[in-house]
């Protein structure tokens, strides 16, 4: 199908962009990389009648580092970000970069976009809850902060308000004994993920878990996580047991939607088992053994 | 009988394709490119439900729409039924006549009602949404069970139990046989829809002149085929359509081996309006077109205590969707070569149901109802191998075919070429067959297996097959620059036959492979050819080729004889020079002759004036249309290696050793892809693809490649072995037979016996995504 007709501006400028979209109103879209956007047009899901491009406005797909904060503008690309200084630094970035889509998608999806459109199938939300990642927004009244975990109100719904925009995503570097492992199963290679699993511990002497963070995509309407989960693990030493427990636990809290990929329970089992090899990866990335991240398919 | 091959120059050695360059540069020839002056865009509206009666149309809005300039509705179309098959005569009494271009009655979702032409696309499909039909619904069904049924909704009118064809084939006596079997196997084993993926659309650009003809460009496997359909559905004469041969096409793989809607319809508009016009599908238009029909079979099979086969009995039911189209061909070819030819057995009855259902249109697709069969058939020998102690090598090797038997299809003919035996044991030795583990002995969480899948009976062609088309043409016309210029009706699908075929050309001319070219045809110049099908293009079109190029070979040695006084008998053809054989300083090149051939009679000399010799005058040139004098039969055999995550259910292809007997290998790269290219169709049938329809509506969801997955590059096995063996057959040109389904029809059978071979799961059921093999390991 063709999008119904629309008029296309492009911003030259963060506020320029920020203008225009609050003067649009409603039937006004941000546009950034249209991995998401103009697939749903294509298919009428959605049928905006301006897109204001950001691809233009100046320095927002900036990454960088500053002591121990990482910065990621809006408008980094999958591919940009899956091949900066920071993704070497954090195999887990690097994980979930490369392992999104095709290259097609990795070249033009931005991690913006990904956040924006509040689909819980995309990986850089759930990465970044395991990163507790801060998101920096700017819209007609000002500029804030806030917390990923808090963006998203619901399926394909952010709160973020009218003509407000994702800047930039800001993390703490995890510390040296820290180590994290994204993983996702698909179908094949350019497919959304069937679920996917993200987790950043820490480990302190004797192998003991001082810090744990796990998120789940794919697993519901939003991404999954799960105090109680993270809670088995925090302060103890890890065993096979303790981990089994805690995948137990955030796949309980996980709601799968049975769809073309798979029936509840089948996700269920594959929760399970993305949770428990995304630990493991963890821990031996802790240990500092070189594991090439990758999502899992066929 | 000999395996010794003709020794060839140019035939057996890789070359470039000619078409290579221009497709990685964007393939501009693709019918999808072509573009007249003045040119509009025709879109079809497509019914919301499965089974209707249309009781009103209103297209007044529609029409008033700036850009619109004809709208097309049923009452305007021709009520002329059809079977839109290719490769048939238009009523061939073997098919069903059950389509209408539009009709009033709606069969399936997606079932055109209307067409809108228009300055551009995206104003024919705003039009399309000012439409009004009014529709009667009725009740519909989806499953062809519940369509057999009492009580079932009648699809079409005469259809008794919504069956459109029922055929029975026996040999022997099989209840008989049963009592005497030691051993008695059954099996219930299903296929889903898939569709080809070809990646260019289907697509057509159909203008008319002011007497009425037509000229056609269209995305299709077939010109002929393409010209009889349409000019019986508009009751026109054939020689007023002309079809002209695309250069090549985005794939096809059988999928585009029937007529679509979108020729006749934009035929119809371009009458009206006497400008040309455009239909280009959208995936999910191509998805609802044409697809591999689901068959689920019921294999009873007897087995003696020794492991020989005693009585075989299937039963094989096709959901053809609304019409029957290839449903009434696939059932046969797949209950004789899918399944009763396979191994020979002397006692055997199977019956074949193509059943009405409101789905969607089936198709043509590689493989022809073989891989539904295979899959039956090769999954329960390993059911049966296991189950009674035997090796599935040994046991197919037990029960095969040998060469110089009669041929099981045409018993008058010998399987003169048939090497079967030879595939599966330099295969299994290629693999490591003696070092096979048992079933889920493999250690950890990721198990290793290995399995096998063979087709031991398979056609080069349709010699033999009633109601079918089976004879081609060429012309070869030699340049006065040493080259020759090779045209034919045989379209080249992205499969090579272009590089093929002009191979053929070369060998027989004596020219390299890159000399001739493969040049423009269309339907008022060249002789009629069946499709690009059926695995026959090397053999059927490679032997008239050779023909033609045989004649304008004959006529170079006449005139190269006038001018060296030597007889044709005793002259050959090389690097490019016509030579006395035996004497290589007489001699004259090909440009010399050819130049001669095409110079005036008379030739003004210094002495004045110069009479040559008329006999030697005309261009140097060959024509030949002609059958096949056969339909040899390949072998072929596959081993897969895969790796089993028992976690999540996932499969790794990791080897794959593909053994085929293809007579001569003309074309070493293009036969390595053919069979790359097979088995991702065969493995994204084995594992994941599949056509989704909501159960309530009929309505396809999966609308496009978000939804479809099929495997890429990224999925497939690092390296695919094939082993080619030479046979030499006798009757095709230089030793060759066929290649290309049998690779596509193998994988699902070898990918299920791996599995089973890693972990234990039998999944008689396709695609063996991973849920199904966490369920059978009981992790559900
Ligand atoms: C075939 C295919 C496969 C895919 N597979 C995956 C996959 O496996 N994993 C995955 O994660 N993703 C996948 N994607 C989606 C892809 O990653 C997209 O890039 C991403 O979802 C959206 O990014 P975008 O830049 O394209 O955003 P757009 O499509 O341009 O925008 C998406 C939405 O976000 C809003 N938006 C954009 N930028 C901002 C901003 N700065 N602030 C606020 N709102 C904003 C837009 O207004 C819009 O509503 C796939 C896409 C395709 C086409």
């Amino acid at each position: 199908m063709y999008p119904a007709p629309f008029h296309y501006h492009r911003a030259d400028s963060l506020q320029g962009a920020i203008s225009l979209l609050s003067e649009l109103g409603d039937s006004a879209r941000a546009l950034a990389g249209g991995q998401t956007l103009i697939v749903w047009m294509k298919l009428r899901f959605d049928e905006p009648q301006h897109l204001v491009d950001l691809g233009r406005i100046p320095d927002l797909s900036r990454i960088s580092q500053e002591g121990d904060e990482v910065r990621i503008g809006a408008l980094a690309t999958h591919a940009e970000i899956a091949g900066s200084a920071v993704a070497d630094l954090l195999p887990i970035v690097r994980d979930c970069g490369s392992g999104i889509a095709d290259a097609q998608v990795r070249s033009r999806g931005t991690i913006g976009g990904a956040l924006g459109s509040a689909d819980p199938s995309c990986d850089w939300p759930t990465l970044l809850h395991t990163l507790d990642a801060e998101l920096t927004c700017t819209g007609p009244e000002g500029t804030r902060t806030i917390p990923v975990s808090e963006l998203v109100e619901d399926i394909y719904t952010t709160i973020l308000k009218p003509a407000e925009l994702i800047t930039e995503i800001r993390f703490r570097r995890p510390p040296a004994n820290s180590g994290g492992s994204y993983t996702a199963f698909k179908r094949c290679a350019p497919a959304y993920p069937t679920a996917s699993a993200g987790v950043q511990l820490t480990l302190e002497d004797g192998d003991v878990c001082s810090d744990i963070r796990i998120a789940l995509g794919s697993a519901g309407l939003k991404t999954v996580t799960s105090e109680e989960a993270e809670n088995i693990l925090r302060g103890h030493a890890l065993t096979e047991a303790s981990i089994d427990k805690a995948a137990e636990a955030i796949v309980a809290a996980a709601e799968p939607v049975p769809d073309q990929r798979g029936s509840e329970d089948f996700k269920r089992a594959v929760l399970r088992t993305l949770v428990k090899r995304a630990v493991d990866i963890a821990v031996r990335r802790c240990h500092g053994e070189t594991i090439r991240g990758h999502h899992e398919y066929v | 009988m000999t395996s010794s091959t003709t020794s060839t120059t140019v035939l057996g050695k890789s070359v470039q394709r000619p078409d290579a360059l221009d497709k990685v540069t964007g393939g501009k020839h693709y019918p999808v490119n072509v573009t007249l002056p003045g040119m509009l865009h025709a879109k079809l509206l497509r019914s919301p439900y499965p089974h209707a009666r249309i009781t009103g149309i209103d297209a007044s809005a529609a029409a008033k729409l700036p850009g619109v300039k004809a709208v097309l509705l049923p009452q305007d179309v021709p009520q002329r039924k059809y079977c839109p098959v290719y490769f048939v005569p238009t009523l061939a009494p073997s098919m069903v006549q059950d389509m209408l271009i539009m009709s009033d009655t709606v069969r399936y979702a997606g079932q055109p009602v209307a067409a809108v032409a228009a300055t551009t696309a995206a104003i024919a499909e705003q039009a399309l949404e000012l439409i009004e039909v009014d529709y009667e619904e009725l009740p519909a069904v989806f499953d062809a069970d519940a369509a057999m049924a009492e009580g079932a909704p009648q699809i079409h009118e005469g259809a008794e139990n919504n069956i459109a064809v029922n055929p029975v084939v026996a040999f022997g006596d099989a209840e008989a046989a049963f009592e005497k079997a030691d051993h008695i196997f059954e099996g219930v084993y299903e296929t889903q829809r898939v569709h080809t993926c070809y990646m260019e659309p289907r697509v057509c650009v159909v203008d008319s002149d002011t007497g009425g003809n037509l000229t056609v460009h269209s995305s299709m496997q077939h010109l002929f085929g393409l010209r009889e359909k349409l000019a019986f559905v508009l009751g026109m004469p054939e020689s007023k359509v002309r079809v002209i041969k695309p250069a090549y096409i985005g794939g096809g793989f059988g999928g585009k081996l029937d007529i679509g809607y979108i020729e006749p319809v934009a035929a119809l508009l371009s009458l009206k309006t006497g400008r040309p016009v455009r239909i280009e599908q959208t995936r999910y238009e191509d998805f609802i077109s044409t697809t591999r029909n689901p068959i689920r079979v019921y294999l009873k099979t007897g087995i003696s205590k020794d492991g020989r086969f005693v009585a075989r009995y299937a039963e094989s039911t096709l959901d053809c969707g609304a019409h029957a189209t290839h449903g009434a061909e696939v059932i046969n070819v797949h209950g004789m070569f899918g399944i009763l030819l396979t191994y020979p057995c002397p006692d055997q009855h199977w019956e074949g149901k193509t059943v009405y259902t409101n789905n969607m249109i089936g198709g043509g697709y590689r493989g022809y109802g073989s891989p539904q069969g295979a899959f039956a058939v090769e999954s329960q020998i390993d059911e049966i191998c296991e189950e009674l102690g035997f090796d599935p090598v040994e046991f197919r090797l037990k029960n095969s075919y040998h060469q110089g038997d009669p041929h099981p299809f045409n018993p008058q003919a010998k399987l003169d070429s048939y090497r079967f035996q030879d595939c599966l044991t330099q295969a299994a030795e290629r693999i490591g067959w003696s070092s096979r583990k048992a079933a889920g002995s493999d250690q950890g969480v990721k198990k290793r297996g290995i399995g096998l899948g063979c087709q031991p009976i398979w056609v080069s062609g349709c010699v033999g097959f009633p109601d079918i088309y089976e004879h081609s043409g060429a012309i070869v016309k030699l340049n006065r620059d040493g080259t020759a210029d090779l045209s034919t009706a045989a379209v080249d699908l992205g499969s090579g036959q272009i590089t093929t075929l002009c191979m053929i050309a070369a060998e027989e001319l004596g020219l390299e492979a890159d000399q001739v070219r493969m040049t423009y045809a269309d339907t008022d110049t060249v002789p009629f050819d069946a499709p690009s099908h059926a695995s026959r293009v090397t053999y059927s079109s490679g032997n008239a080729v050779k023909a033609a190029a045989g004649q304008a070979r004959q006529r170079l040695l006449e005139v190269a004889g006038g001018l060296l006084e030597a007889s044709p008998d005793d002259l050959e053809v090389c690097e490019g020079m016509v030579r006395v054989k035996g004497s290589p300083d007489s001699q004259i090149s090909v440009v010399d002759v050819v130049t001669r051939a095409e110079s005036p009679f008379v030739v003004m000399t210094e002495e004045g004036p110069q009479p040559t010799n008329l006999e030697e005058k005309g261009t140097i040139i060959g024509l030949s249309s002609m059958a096949p004098p056969a339909n040899p039969s390949p072998a072929t055999v596959e081993f897969v290696e895969v790796e089993v995550d028992t976690e999540t259910g996932q499969v790794k292809i990791l080897r794959v050793v593909f053994a085929h007997d293809l007579g001569k290998l003309i074309h070493p790269a293009g036969a390595e892809g053919q069979v790359e290219g097979g088995f991702q169709q065969g493995m994204g049938y084995a594992l994941m693809e599949n056509l989704l329809f909501d159960p309530d509506s009929g309505a396809c969801l999966s609308s496009d490649f978000l939804d479809y997955k099929m495997p890429t590059a990224v999925e497939m096995p690092p390296k695919i072995e094939s082993i080619f063996i030479e046979s030499n057959e006798p009757t095709g040109p230089f030793g060759a037979k066929s290649l290309s389904e049998p690779c596509v029809t193998v994988p699902a059978p070898a990918i299920a016996n791996a599995i089973y071979n890693a972990v234990g799961v039998r999944v008689r059921e396709l695609p063996i995504t991973p849920e199904k093999i966490l369920a059978g390991l009981g992790k559900l």
